[in-house]
């Protein structure tokens, strides 16, 4: 038997929740959406990967400069973690946790470099399991 | 089935330079059953709060003049330009807005940070993400404060008439009312020196 959309749905988000791309906020934002509000959850997640890809986007441009501005870096990041925390995206939190850690520390570009390549994947794997999340709603 | 007195919502007015938390705290807020206006910077809000700045001399505008009455402020901390914790100086600095009660929101657990806010008059600080358990919070400081609104309005009544005349409170709550007598007690050595007019 094929399962309903909505448990499509449902087993997508527990399965997000699962593997830690997820956390309880997000969850929490579900049950705050109702018949009144019922595109609540997706504004946000639609406002949070316009935050991801815009910052994402200018923190790559200010590594490539010889000289790069750590305040500058910092208040992206800072952005970004609260956005991520917001919607209950956890890995990007933590990435944006572990590169903030980098500012206080002499980390070389190349460290920074990779730090941030592993931080843009889990929003890009995020991004995906969003976007399916999305097209299952659609079904419903 | 008995007709159920509905009182007027409390009208929190929301500020964030974040478009997804000030949608979060919206939501949050209405499932509350607040009435909310949400701004996106600390100059905007005291905009709609009335109070203008001439140059370096603002000009603080009474309350009754507001379109609509704020019972309660709710500001992130950091934002570029005027920080909540400058908007919250300039409302306890303003004769008009300081008895609004402000809360103070930031992703930041700084402890230092979380005192000079309550230092310089916040009535409380949520750690960010804001959950709907906090809003349970808010409802209490909007009471107090209009417990003291109606001290100082019965007040003012008592000096101009000689007869004691019972006021009924013109706003919400009314069944609230035995309640806030028993804590105006309490208050009483809390309460400003400034007794403004309010309501004729």
């Amino acid at each position: 038997m094929a399962a309903s959309p909505v448990n499509q749905l449902n087993a997508h988000i527990s399965n997000m929740l699962a593997t830690g791309l997820l956390d309880e906020h997000f969850t929490a934002l579900r049950r705050l959406q109702d018949a009144e509000s019922p595109d609540f959850v997706d504004g946000l997640v639609t406002n949070f990967l316009n935050d991801g890809d815009r910052i994402f986007g200018k923190l790559a441009q200010l590594l490539e400069r010889p000289f790069v501005d750590l305040d500058v870096v910092s208040n992206h990041l800072m952005k970004l973690k609260g956005s991520s925390a917001s919607v209950g995206a956890r890995h990007v939190r933590l990435a944006c946790i572990q590169l903030l850690q980098l500012t206080s520390q002499q980390k070389n570009r190349d460290e920074w470099i990779s730090t941030l390549a592993r931080g843009r994947a889990a929003f890009d794997e995020v991004r995906r399991e969003f976007q399916t999340m999305v097209q299952l709603e659609r079904q419903i | 089935m008995a007709a159920v007195a509905t009182e007027t919502p409390f009208h929190v007015l929301a500020v964030d330079d974040s478009v997804l938390d000030r949608k979060l705290i919206e939501r949050l807020l209405k499932t509350s059953s607040f009435h909310v206006t949400t701004v996106d910077s600390g100059s905007k809000a005291l905009e709609f709060l009335g109070l203008l700045s001439d140059e370096d001399s603002p000009v603080s505008v009474q309350a009754e003049q507001l379109e609509v009455a704020v019972n309660l402020i709710i500001t992130d901390y950091c934002m570029p330009g005027m920080t909540g914790y400058d908007l919250l100086k300039k409302i306890k600095e303003s004769s008009s807005l300081r008895d609004i009660p402000v809360v103070i929101m930031s992703s930041e657990n700084i402890p230092s940070r979380i005192n000079r806010c309550l230092e310089e008059g916040a009535d409380e600080f949520f750690l960010k993400p804001v959950r709907l358990s906090d809003m349970s919070k808010l409802k209490p400081h909007i009471l107090k404060s209009k417990c003291k609104e109606q001290y100082h309005q019965e007040q003012h009544q008592q000096g101009d008439s000689k007869s004691i005349e019972s006021s009924n409170p013109t706003n919400n709550s009314s069944s609230d009312s035995s309640n806030s007598r028993k804590r105006k007690a309490a208050d009483e050595e809390t309460l400003p020196q400034a007794i403004r007019s309010r309501h004729s």
